[in-house]
């Protein structure tokens, strides 16, 4: 498995792809009926699963969740490879993740099983098969909860069918500045795809970023929710080009002016708070797609995102940073990893 | 007290909300409280909470009780477990709780038949078998790939009588 199977186009606008399948055990009561000998031995059983492939067995970590700090696991939560409710449960977890974090799933979240492929750039269908492998090995040895009508059966009747949320992070910052957000968001939801801003309510995205998906999961296959996701998801890419076309063509100078001075301050300041930084960084992507600031490519902008999250940084740095000390390291991240790289 | 998000602010709001079918209490600082919705990113409904609680209170009043059933057999769930949390007990409760469920489920899919895998022992099941084996006919004779169809019509005969044995 290499990061290079992960990975996809329109890397300018889409930042990352994600596929996520949910399943449950059928002898196993759902997370909230589940007692903590249960979730152990579940634990057990799916660990087994998954090690009956040795090639996949020799690149996954097996994590429980009560042995990593608070810290780590809110690192992990930045990172997207679990979701805060995960993080905070008090309940038995475990996490098994791929050494190249492309490979995540959670054990005894919602679901007894939330399993996650996640790559860079647009690439459903790859991500997509690799889920596929994952669910028919676990279905080699476990016993699904299955139902012929309703598919695979889910805790929350929402996850119901195919159990599968596609995803595609999304950069639109044009849409965003214009304010066509509102109204695609609207028109994505008649055909039953979601769009929600990434830390923010609907229409006020943090750094911009919004998440693409589908919200059904009974009647549609595997296939069809992928493909109806990939049609929506290039419309609104070729919405967002048309917007970045012609705010270059028809103010150039503001446009320069703004993307300039965000990689000014990303490449000199010295005290940069987290949202600071995601807006910056925003301003430097839009900047890199319309060939204005050349010297880095979008993987590692993808990484900075990531790696400028709080627990990010105070993971790497010592854990009992002060908010402003992590300012400051932060700030110094940025500018050692931008300085002397960027060309306009 | 810090924020439960950032947990790099002193905590100035308190924040009621449902999250994934649950009722939860949060504090949170300034900025945090005006970007809360971050907390959904994984969410299994992906902002369907708030057609979700519609929805389940539409089912409240609306109520009816499968006869003589009042709990899942299996895990103790009650239809009032159900109707608070959105969520089932265990997958038992889809059977039990049938009757009740469907009209929720169609409402929120706008579909009730299940498109797309299946677990290798359903795939491998007889009943799977011949009807996976009754549209290939269909389809070879369609064709007018009659000997192909024969042979089909030979697998379904030994199939169905191994079914009745
Ligand atoms: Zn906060
Ligand atoms: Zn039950």
């Amino acid at each position: 498995m290499s990061v290079a199977e992960f990975s996809g186009d329109g890397k300018d606008i889409v930042v990352s792809t994600r596929i996520r399948l949910a399943r449950n055990l059928k002898n196993y009561p759902f997370a909230t009926k589940l007692s903590a000998k249960q979730a152990r031995e579940m634990i057990a059983a799916i660990y087994e699963a998954l090690q009956k492939n040795p090639a996949l067995k020799s690149v996954l970590s097996f994590i429980k969740l009560s042995d990593l700090d608070d810290l780590t696991i809110q690192s992990f939560v930045e990172q997207h490879l679990i979701s805060p409710e995960f993080a905070k449960s008090t309940a038995e977890r475990s996490l098994v993740l791929s050494n190249d974090r492309h490979i995540s799933i959670m054990i005894n979240e919602e679901d007894h099983i939330r399993l996650q492929v996640m790559g860079t750039g647009l690439c459903l269908n790859k991500c997509l098969d690799e889920a596929v492998k994952l669910d028919l090995l676990l279905d080699e040895t476990l016993m699904l909860a299955f139902n012929e009508e309703l598919g695979y059966l889910t805790h929350c009747p929402t996850n119901l069918g195919t159990g599968l949320r596609a995803s595609v992070m999304l950069h639109l910052p044009m849409l965003t500045r214009c304010n066509e957000i509102t109204k695609m968001i609207a028109d994505a939801g008649k055909i039953g795809i979601a769009v929600r801003g990434i830390y923010g309510e609907g229409s006020v995205a943090r750094s911009e970023l919004y998440q693409i998906s589908n919200q059904f999961t009974l009647g549609f296959s595997e296939q069809e929710t992928v493909e109806r996701l990939k049609g929506i998801t290039d419309q609104i890419i070729s919405q967002e080009q048309i917007l970045r076309k012609a705010a270059l063509a028809q103010a150039r100078d503001e446009f320069e002016d703004r993307v300039y001075r965000s990689a000014a301050t990303l490449q000199n300041a010295r005290i940069m708070s987290a949202s600071e930084a995601e807006n910056l960084l925003s301003d430097l992507r839009l900047g890199i797609s319309c060939g204005l600031i050349n010297g880095i490519d979008y993987d590692s902008l993808n990484s900075m995102l990531y790696d400028i999250g709080p627990a990010n940084i105070a993971v790497k740095n010592g854990s009992t940073l002060p908010p402003k000390e992590r300012d400051k390291y932060r700030a110094e991240y940025l500018r050692n990893s931008l300085r002397s790289k960027l060309k306009e | 007290m810090l924020c439960e998000n950032c947990k790099k602010n002193q905590a100035t709001t308190y924040l009621k909300t449902v999250i994934s079918g649950e009722a939860r209490e949060m504090r949170l600082c300034d900025e945090c409280a005006k970007n809360f919705g971050g907390f959904n990113f994984f969410s299994s409904g992906f902002g369907l909470d708030g057609i979700l609680s519609g929805l389940l209170g539409q089912y409240n009043t609306s109520q009816k009780k499968p006869a003589g059933i009042n709990s899942c057999p299996v895990c103790g769930s009650t239809l009032e477990d159900f109707s608070e949390s959105g969520r089932v007990g265990c997958a038992n409760c889809y059977d039990v709780f049938y009757e009740n469920l469907m009209p929720y489920i169609r409402r929120i899919h706008g579909s009730a038949v299940h498109s797309g895998r299946i677990p290798k022992r359903i795939e491998s099941s007889p009943k799977r078998r011949i009807q996976a084996l009754e549209s290939e006919l269909a389809q070879a004779v369609a064709a007018q790939e009659y000997e192909r169809a024969a042979q089909i019509r030979d697998e379904l005969k030994a199939l169905k009588e191994g079914d009745q044995k």
